[in-house]
Formats: structure tokens, sequence, C-alpha cells
């Protein structure tokens, strides 16, 4: 089975099967546009080599999944927030590397895998007041009083 | 890394996996402004909506509908296996909104909205949950959420709207005698569940309802609401062929109807927002104990909020697995109707005695005809 290199944001090779990374449509059309498998590492600029590692474990686990269909409409993957067991592990991560591997997986152009992701924060956001969801991804109120002391005034509409 | 350094096409990717529950859509949107902008997107103002699944031109505020998922807690009910049975309340949901109003100004000061904690995805914990009144709700402050500020029903353009007048005629069959006794001395227990009463429902329905008032988020302004579960849907009632509906689901049959006793204040306009019609509904209840004399005493007045008179069709089909069923909402169009004088209020004995000398079920004792508003 032919391997290609990738090389990291951080300058690190790594060892690849082609079936593998190709889980990548990037990638894939990268070897695809060369026509031979490459000599030379490719470098993957956007991802460091901590990332791209949890990546390719991704990509091995599920190298003989079926390739989500082309057409497939984005809004009938946006029904289940079910994710599977052996995904739901892979995703305990911290949320620094939960939200690298959603962008690389962006960049690599590997759907299931930002799916998954995705639905990780979707499934830390569900069920959980604003205040519970600000801690969760310590994100600040940016609803300053006054603006929403104005948005009730503006609400004030009881006249006839 | 923070989750405010992902792209925004990275934040509107994940928040669509929350779409379907308003819930999440409320926290989103109080969350930052940034989500608070996302969902102003057109993609998730639309799945704010619940549409008739077979007329799916109109559609009504997710705010103001059911909340399948959150169950009403019990009131101190205590009954053996076989009576819980009958008066399960696994398909019942919450009016998650509520509001507290000025009472010199009588204007809606606060809004909120009861969300349920720890969504239970598993089906028995729920039931378990529901059963032992372990629900546990928190009300939360959700003034200013932009989602008040939307249409109370949307429409969506090109497609007519259906009439299906004959459809009820279908739905709706009396209930027997002993079904009634049976329920009533259940129900009896609860002081928040109304006797049952002959059922008045726009002029192509009759029979018998169970009526439960829902006291919005602890009724800060003792909003009449009622929701209303036509029990001859329920399990274990009559043969079920009686009670199908038309789309051929028999079982859990819901109406959801805004009621409150008395008073036209004003005349919303169709376009009213989630925001001012729940205005629209505390000025209707203050008016009404403003204006007690006004009325006649003994008689129920009830007022279809936002509809108009003509369509009565299967709201939707019930997502859950083991539940085979329909809700129905009484659309009637997105008018504002007129106050109707539905029915004179008897006492539970005095309903008995007059079934006693008529030898029949169901009689509607009285009623106005409906004059929609457009």
């Amino acid at each position: 089975m032919s391997q290609i290199i990738l090389l990291s944001s951080d300058n690190v090779e790594m060892k690849v099967d082609k079936e593998v990374a190709e889980r990548s449509i990037l990638i894939k059309n990268m070897l695809e546009d060369v026509g031979e498998t490459p000599d030379q590492a490719i470098p993957i600029p956007n991802v460091n080599e901590g990332v791209l590692r949890k990546v390719i474990e991704w990509c091995e686990h599920h190298r003989n999944d079926p390739p989500p269909p082309a057409d497939e409409d984005s809004d009938s993957r946006k029904k289940s927030t079910d994710i599977e067991e052996w995904d739901q592990k892979f995703m305990q991560v911290d949320q620094e590397m939960l939200f690298e591997i959603i962008l690389a997986a962006n960049y690599l152009d590997i759907k299931p895998l930002l799916d998954v992701g995705c639905k990780t924060v979707a499934n830390m956001i569900k069920g959980k007041s604003p205040e519970e969801i600000r801690k969760t991804f310590n994100i600040q109120n940016d609803f300053t009083p006054e603006e929403e002391d104005q948005i009730r005034r503006e609400n004030e509409w009881a006249e006839e | 890394m923070h989750i405010h350094d992902l792209p925004t096409e990275l934040h509107i990717e994940i928040l669509k996996y929350l779409r379907s529950s308003i819930s999440d859509q409320i926290s989103i949107s109080l969350t930052c402004q940034r989500w608070s902008k996302i969902l102003d997107a057109r993609v998730f103002k639309l799945s704010r909506y619940n549409y008739l699944p077979q007329y799916y031109n109109i559609g009504i505020h997710k705010l103001f509908d059911i909340d399948e998922d959150t169950f009403i807690p019990y009131t101190g009910m205590s009954y053996d296996r076989k009576q819980s049975e009958l008066y399960y309340k696994r398909d019942l949901g919450i009016l998650g909104l509520g509001c507290e109003y000025d009472r010199d100004t009588a204007k809606v000061t606060n809004f909120s909205y009861l969300f349920r904690h720890g969504a239970q995805d598993n089906e028995l914990e729920m039931q378990m949950e529901e059963f032992f009144n372990i629900t546990n709700l928190t009300k939360v402050d959700i003034s200013t959420c932009p989602f008040l500020d939307e249409p109370l029903i949307i429409h969506k353009p090109g497609l007519k709207i259906m009439n299906t007048q004959h459809s009820d005629r279908l739905a709706v069959s009396p209930m027997e005698q002993r079904t009634i006794s049976k329920y009533r001395k259940i129900l009896s227990q609860d002081p928040d569940i109304h006797p049952i009463r002959p059922m008045s429902v726009g002029k192509h329905a009759q029979g018998h309802i169970l009526t439960r008032m829902l006291r919005i988020a602890k009724c800060e302004c003792d909003l009449d609401v009622r929701y209303i579960c036509s029990t001859q849907y329920e399990d274990e009632l009559g043969p079920s062929s009686k009670y199908r509906c038309p789309t051929g689901v028999s079982r859990c049959r819901y109406d959801l109807e805004v009621f409150w006793p008395a008073g036209v204040v004003r005349t919303p306009s169709k376009d009213v927002t989630v925001r001012q019609a729940v205005q629209a509904v505390v000025n209707g209840v203050l008016s009404c104990h403003l204006n007690e004399g006004v009325m006649e005493p003994g008689y129920g007045y009830v007022r279809s909020f936002g509809f108009a008179s003509v369509i009565t069709a299967p709201w939707k089909i019930w997502g859950r697995d083991s539940d085979d069923g329909c809700r129905w909402w009484h659309l009637e169009g997105v008018h504002y109707g007129p106050w109707k004088k539905v029915r004179r209020i008897k006492s539970a004995d005095e309903y008995d005695n007059a079934r006693e000398l008529q030898g029949h079920e169901g009689d509607i004792v009285d009623r106005m005809e409906t004059h929609s508003m457009s």
C-alpha cells in the first residue's frame, strides 16, 4: 500500500497510508492533481503536529467508512447530535484541541470529522442556560446592562 | 484557543445542530451578541416555528407552543397505578413562556422561560422523572431575547390554506358517562384541573374535553392558559376506531388554545409578535378582572388566540418512537377571533343531573357565532 508524507505546520513529517490521507478531500484533490504519489512531503500549513496526529488517528479508524454522499444536504446532517461511541471518546479532549480539530477538519475538508466536532460542541451547549454556556466556554457576556435596558425600553410597546 | 476564535461559518455549523430546540435557541441568543446575530439568520428564524405538516404554509412560533419535552409537575396527586395510567401525563407538555406585569400600568415588564435541567435522553428516566414529580424547571429571564419580537404566526407565501372543516367532525366523539365519572373522580384530587365539561370547539366539534389550567411561569400574570387534552385519544379509552383522527393516527390528540375569560381590550394587528401576544393576553385577563360586571356571570368566555375560524388541522406528528399520535392545533387562520361565549359553567353535579335528564352526551350549552376579524 502506497504511503505519503504529510508535513505539519511545525515541520514534523508524518508517514500516512494514502488511503487514510484521502479521507481529506483537500489532500485527495491535491494527489489527483499531481497524478502520482509524490516523493516529497505535502505541507499542511494550518495544522500543527498534535492536531494532525489526532486527525490522522480519526482517519485511520474511519478509513473504511463509505464516503459521505457528495450532494448530501447539509440540513439532513444537522438533525441529530448523536455521536458514535468511538468518536465520543476520541473527542474527549480539552476545548483547545477540540476547536483545533474542528478547524483542521474544515481546512482539510473532512466533513464527517467536522460533523463530529461540531456535534460535540453542540452537545456541550445543549440544555444549558446562557450563564452555564458562558461558563462552559468562558464567554464574556457582551450584552451590557445599558443595552439590555435599551432593548427593554424599545419593547415597551404596550401603547394601543 | 477560544471558541470565538473559530470562524463564523463554523459557529453556524455548530449552532445548526441545536435548531430544533427553542430552549437551546433562547439560551444561545442570550449568551453573546455574536451568537444572537447568527440566530437572526433566516435559516434559524424559520426553525423557530412549528408548521402544519399538511398545510405547512402556516407556522406558529415555538415560544408560544407547548414544549413537549417538559412535563407538568404533579401537584400532589396520589392515585394508584391503574388510575395513573388513565391520567398519564407523559404526552403533556408545558408552555414555557411566562411573564410578569406591573399591576399599575398593566404593562408586561419581564418575560421568562422555563428551562428543563438535564435533558433526559433516556425514555425510562423521563417517565420516572415525570411519574415521581422530579421535574426540575428553572425560570430564566428572557426579556431581551429577540425572538419575542418575531411574528407569532408566519405564512409561507405561495401555498393555499386548505379548508378542513369536515375533519374535526370525524375527530371528536363524546365520551361515555362512565369514563367521565372515572375521570372526575381522579381529577377531583387535583385542584388545578377543571371538571370535565361539554366541549365546544368551534361549530364543528362536539365532545368532552379535559382541561388543565397552566399557570404560565407560576403565574405572575395569572393567565388562564389551558392546555386541552382530548381524553378520548388517551390510552385505554374506548374503541380506537371511534377516536381516530382523520390522518388515521389514533391516540394522543392535543388541543392548545389560549383561553381567558373575558374582555376585549384591543385589536391586535395581524403581524402581532410573541411579545405583543403575551401583552394582549395580560390585557385580556386584567380587563376581565377589572370588568367582571360586564360579563354575564356563570358563562365562560373564550377567545381563540391568533386564529380565525375555518381550519382545524393536524398540527404535527409526534416525534417519539413510542408514540404514534398527532397533536391538533386549532389553527384558525392568522387573525384574532372575537370573544365567544362558549358555555354556561355548570358544577359537576349540575352537569350530571342535566345529562341524566337529556340522556345523551355532549350537549353544548350555549355558544355564540364566531366572527373573525382580519
